[in-house]
C-alpha cells in the first residue's frame, strides 16, 4: 500500500485553512493610479513585497482591517495603492515605514515626498524609533521538558537587545507570536479551531525577565540564545515592519502558522536573501525551525545559555564538598536548626558557606513552609562578603544543535516465537523521542512518541504484525526528598491492522526515582483491547509495572520493564506477564541502532533496528 | 472510511495534539511601542523625589515579578537581576557601589516586604551622598 502522507497533508493544509478562514470581508479598494505598469506587475511578485504583506503563503495573511490598503489580498492591487499613497501622502511612512522604504528603493525614478516633511505627523513613530534603539537580535529556544504539555515541543521567540541595556540584561524585550486561547474552551472546539485557523494571534512583546521567569524558573528549562548577525540596517528594517504589525491580527494554525513559522518570516524580512520558511509549509516544529536558522549561512553569531533553576541547583551541588553537601541536605531536608556558627563548627570554608547559603536560598524560594529558614539564610548571606558566581555560564556540550531530528525512519529485522520465518520492518515516526534515542537535547528517562507506523513483511510473503501507535508516552519525573511528582505512561496502538485490527490502550501512574545514570519506576497499570476478529474480543486488565533504565557513556542506553496484568474481563488468559528489554546505541544524533526483546501474552519477538533521524 | 483515511486522520490528530504546545496564552504588550517605556527614568532631581510615578510603576512591576530572586542576588551582592534593578533605578553601577550598598543594607531594603522595596531604595539613595551621586549620573 502506498501512503503518500505528505502530499495528502499538503493538500489538506492548503485547502482547509482557506475554507475555514475567519474574519469578515475586507474594505473595498480605495484608489488606483496610472504608474509604470510593467514594473509594478513585476515587482508585485517580488518576494520581499509578498513577505511585507504576509502573503507568501495563504495561511499567514493578516485578517485585521487597515493592513491591506487595497482591501484585497491581491499583491498587485496592494502595490498600486501603496505606491499611490506613498507618492501622494508624506505621512504614509508614519504608518507603513518598511513599505515606504521598499517602495522608495524600488521606484527611485519617481518623486516621493521628502521623508522629513511629515515630521509632525510622524511624531509618534519618530519618538518611538528614537527611544527604542535595538543593538542586536537573538533567537531564543527554551529547552524541552516534560513537566508541562507545553514543554515537549518547546518554543522559539526573539530577543531584542536594546542599546540602553547590556546584552545579558533581562530588561531587554522578548518578541513572540502567540494566540489568545480561552483556557475553558471545550477540547473539540479547541482542536477544530486550532487546526483550521479559528484563533486570532498577534506578535507580542514582553520583558525578557517575564520569559526567563516562566521558562527558566517556573518550568526549570535551560534557555539557549543565539545572536543573529543582522546589520544595523537589517534590524532597522525589521523594526519598521514591526511598527506596521502592531495592530495586525493573524489566524493561528497549530501545525503551520504557529509561533516558529511566523518568526522565520520576520527573519526573512530583515534579510531578504534568507529562505528559512519554505520547508515548513505544512508543519513547523520549533526545534526544527531552529536547526534551519542555525544552518543558514552567516546568520548565527555568539551562543549564550541561561541554566534553568534545576540545572543551576545541580551545578551548585556539584561544586560542594562532601561535608558541605551533607550539611546542605541536613538544613534543607533534615530540619537541622540554622545558626551562623554551624558552618565553622563543621569546618566549612567561608567560600563554601556562601555557596551553601546561595543554594539554600534558591531551593527554598516559593516554599512557604521553609520561609523562616529562607529568611535566616538570606540575612546571614548578606553579612558575608559580596561574590560567589552561582555557576560558570559556559555553553553546554549538550544543546539544541546536538539533538536528533524530530522525525525518523528505520529499517528493522526480527523474528517471532512460533514462526520460523523472519520479517523485515519499515518504520516512520512523525515525532519525537524515545528513551533509547540519543538523549542530547531531549528529556532524559522519558519517551514521547506520536504517529509511529511500522509495516512488517514476513519471509513467507505476508504482511502481519504491522502496527500504528498514535501515542506512546512514558513520562518519568523523579521524586526528591520533599517532592513527589507523578510519573505516568499512556499508549494507544492499533496492532495487526493489515490482517485484523486489535486496538490496545494502556495507561499507568506511579513514581520514579533517578540515581545518577539509573532510573527506577513503579506504576499501577490499566489496559484494554478490542479485537475485531474475535467474538466479544474485548479485554480489561489491571496490574503493575516496574521499570529500570540506565545510560552508559551517553552512547548506550538500556531500558527494561516488566508488567503483570490481571484480567477483569477478557477472552484472553486471565493473568499474564509482559516484559521488554531494549538497548539503544548511538555515537551521533543522526543514526542509532536499537534492539528489543519483547515478550507478551505467549508471544516473543526479537527486533534489530537501524534508525535515521531527520 | 478506508484504512488510508483512518491513518491520515490519526496522524493529523496526533500532530495536532503535539503542536498544540506551540500556542501560548499571552496578552499583547504594547509597551514596546511606548516611547516612554523603560530606561528613560530621570534622576536629575534626586534630592528628595528620585522616581517619577512612571519610574515607580516600572520598578514596581519589575519588583513584583522578580522579588524573590532580587532578594537572593542582593544578599549575594551580585547578579543579573540586581544589576537590572540598579539600572532601572537609573544608577551608574560601573564600580559596583550601588549593588554593594544593596548587599550591605539588605535588611533595611527587604525586611519590609515586596511593596516597600522601591521606597526603601529611594530612602537608601537619599541617605548616602555617594549613592546619590551614582544615581544622578544617568538620566
Amino acid at each position: 500500500m502506498k501512503l503518500n502522507l505528505k502530499v495528502f497533508c499538503a493538500v489538506l493544509f492548503l485547502v482547509l485553512p482557506m475554507a475555514f478562514a475567519v474574519g469578515g470581508p475586507l474594505p473595498a479598494p480605495s484608489t488606483s493610479t496610472s504608474l509604470p505598469d510593467e514594473k509594478i506587475i513585476l515587482l508585485s511578485k517580488d518576494k520581499l513585497w509578498l513577505r511585507l504583506l504576509h502573503l507568501s503563503v495563504p495561511y499567514t495573511k493578516v485578517i485585521s482591517s487597515g493592513f491591506y490598503l487595497s482591501g484585497s489580498l491581491d499583491p498587485l492591487a496592494e502595490l498600486r495603492v501603496n505606491l499611490s499613497r506613498a507618492l501622494g501622502d508624506s505621512s504614509f511612512r508614519c504608518k507603513f515605514p518598511a513599505r515606504d522604504q521598499w517602495l522608495r528603493s524600488q521606484f527611485g525614478e519617481l518623486s516621493f515626498p521628502d521623508a522629513g516633511a511629515a515630521s509632525g505627523a510622524c511624531a509618534e513613530y519618530d519618538s518611538w524609533r528614537g527611544s527604542q534603539v535595538v543593538d542586536s537580535i537573538s533567537i531564543v529556544y527554551p529547552d524541552r521538558n516534560v513537566q508541562t504539555s507545553l514543554g515537549v515541543f518547546s518554543h522559539t521567540f526573539l530577543k531584542l537587545n536594546l542599546a540602553r541595556w547590556p546584552r545579558s540584561s533581562n530588561l531587554n524585550i522578548a518578541l513572540g507570536f502567540a494566540a489568545e486561547l480561552d483556557p475553558n474552551e471545550p477540547f473539540v472546539s479547541l482542536v477544530s479551531k486550532g487546526l483550521f485557523g479559528g484563533y486570532v494571534a498577534q506578535f507580542t512583546f514582553s520583558n525578557y525577565y517575564t520569559e526567563v521567569n516562566r521558562y527558566g524558573e517556573s518550568e526549570s528549562r535551560d534557555i539557549f540564545e543565539y545572536d543573529l548577525k543582522f546589520s544595523k540596517s537589517e534590524i532597522d528594517f525589521l523594526l519598521k515592519h514591526m511598527w506596521e504589525l502592531q495592530d495586525a491580527d493573524f489566524q493561528y494554525y497549530f501545525l503551520s502558522g504557529n509561533c516558529s513559522y511566523h518568526l522565520l518570516t520576520l527573519l526573512e524580512i530583515a534579510r531578504p536573501s534568507l529562505d528559512l520558511s519554505s520547508g515548513f509549509d505544512y508543519v513547523t516544529v520549533p526545534s526544527t525551525s531552529l536547526r534551519v536558522v542555525l544552518a543558514a549561512p552567516d546568520l548565527v553569531g555568539k551562543r549564550h545559555w541561561i541554566p534553568g533553576k534545576q540545572t543551576r541547583q545541580n551545578l551548585m551541588v556539584a561544586r560542594l564538598s562532601e561535608p558541605g553537601r551533607a550539611l546542605y541536605r541536613e538544613l534543607r531536608y533534615g530540619g537541622l536548626a540554622f545558626y551562623s556558627d554551624l558552618f565553622s563548627a563543621r569546618g566549612i570554608s567561608a567560600e563554601e558557606t556562601a555557596l551553601i547559603l546561595d543554594l539554600l536560598a534558591e531551593s527554598t524560594r516559593g516554599r512557604s513552609d521553609l520561609a523562616l529558614l529562607r529568611g535566616e539564610v538570606l540575612n546571614y548571606r548578606s553579612q558575608l562578603p559580596v561574590g560567589g558566581d552561582v555557576v560558570a555560564l559556559e555553553f553546554p556540550s549538550e544543546n539544541p544543535e546536538t539533538a536528533h531530528g524530530v522525525e525518523l525512519i528505520s529499517v528493522g529485522f526480527g523474528q517471532d516465537s512460533g514462526r520460523s520465518d523472519t520479517w523485515a520492518q519499515l518504520r516512520y515516526r512523525a515525532a519525537l523521542h524515545n528513551v533509547l534515542d540519543p538523549p542530547s537535547g531531549y528529556f532524559r528517562d522519558s519517551t514521547f512518541e506520536l504517529a509511529d507506523l511500522r509495516v512488517r513483511y514476513y519471509g513467507s510473503r505476508e504482511f502481519d504484525g504491522s502496527s500504528f501507535t498514535l501515542l506512546n508516552a512514558v513520562i518519568l519525573q523523579s521524586v526528591t526528598e520533599d517532592q513527589f511528582p507523578i510519573s505516568w505512561r499512556a499508549r494507544s496502538r492499533v496492532n495487526d491492522f493489515l490482517s485484523r485490527a486489535v486496538w490496545e490502550n494502556s495507561g499507568g501512574v506511579g513514581f520514579s526515582k533517578n540515581f545518577s545514570s539509573v532510573s527506577v519506576s513503579l506504576m499501577g497499570l490499566a489496559e484494554t483491547f478490542m479485537d475485531s476478529r474475535e467474538k466479544a474480543g474485548v479485554g480489561v486488565f489491571a496490574g503493575a509495572s516496574v521499570g529500570l533504565g540506565f545510560n552508559l557513556f551517553e552512547m548506550l542506553r538500556v531500558q527494561a520493564s516488566l508488567d503483570r496484568l490481571s484480567a477483569l474481563q477478557s477472552v484472553r488468559e486471565g493473568n499474564y506477564w509482559q516484559g521488554e528489554v531494549s538497548v539503544g546505541y548511538s555515537k551521533n544524533a543522526a543514526f542509532s541502532i536499537q534492539s528489543s526483546l519483547v515478550s507478551s501474552w505467549r508471544e516473543r519477538s526479537l527486533i534489530l533496528e537501524g534508525l535515521y533521524y531527520y | 472510511m478506508n484504512f488510508k483515511m483512518k491513518f491520515v486522520s490519526m496522524v493529523i490528530v496526533s500532530l495536532f495534539v503535539s503542536n498544540a504546545a506551540f500556542a501560548v496564552i499571552s496578552s499583547t504588550s504594547a509597551e514596546f511601542f511606548d516611547s516612554t517605556t523603560e530606561g528613560t527614568s530621570s534622576t536629575s532631581n534626586s534630592t528628595k523625589k528620585i522616581f517619577s510615578q512612571n519610574d515607580k510603576d516600572r520598578l514596581e512591576k519589575f519588583v513584583d515579578q522578580n522579588f524573590d530572586r532580587l532578594q537572593e542576588e542582593s544578599a549575594r551582592g551580585q547578579g543579573v537581576l540586581l544589576t537590572d534593578y540598579v539600572n532601572l533605578v537609573g544608577c551608574d553601577n560601573s564600580r559596583g557601589v550601588v549593588t554593594k550598598a544593596m548587599h550591605d543594607n539588605y535588611g533595611m531594603l527587604f525586611n519590609s516586604g515586596k511593596n516597600q522595596l522601591v521606597n526603601q531604595t529611594e530612602k537608601l539613595i537619599n541617605s548616602n551622598s555617594n549613592l546619590a551621586r551614582a544615581c544622578e549620573t544617568k538620566s
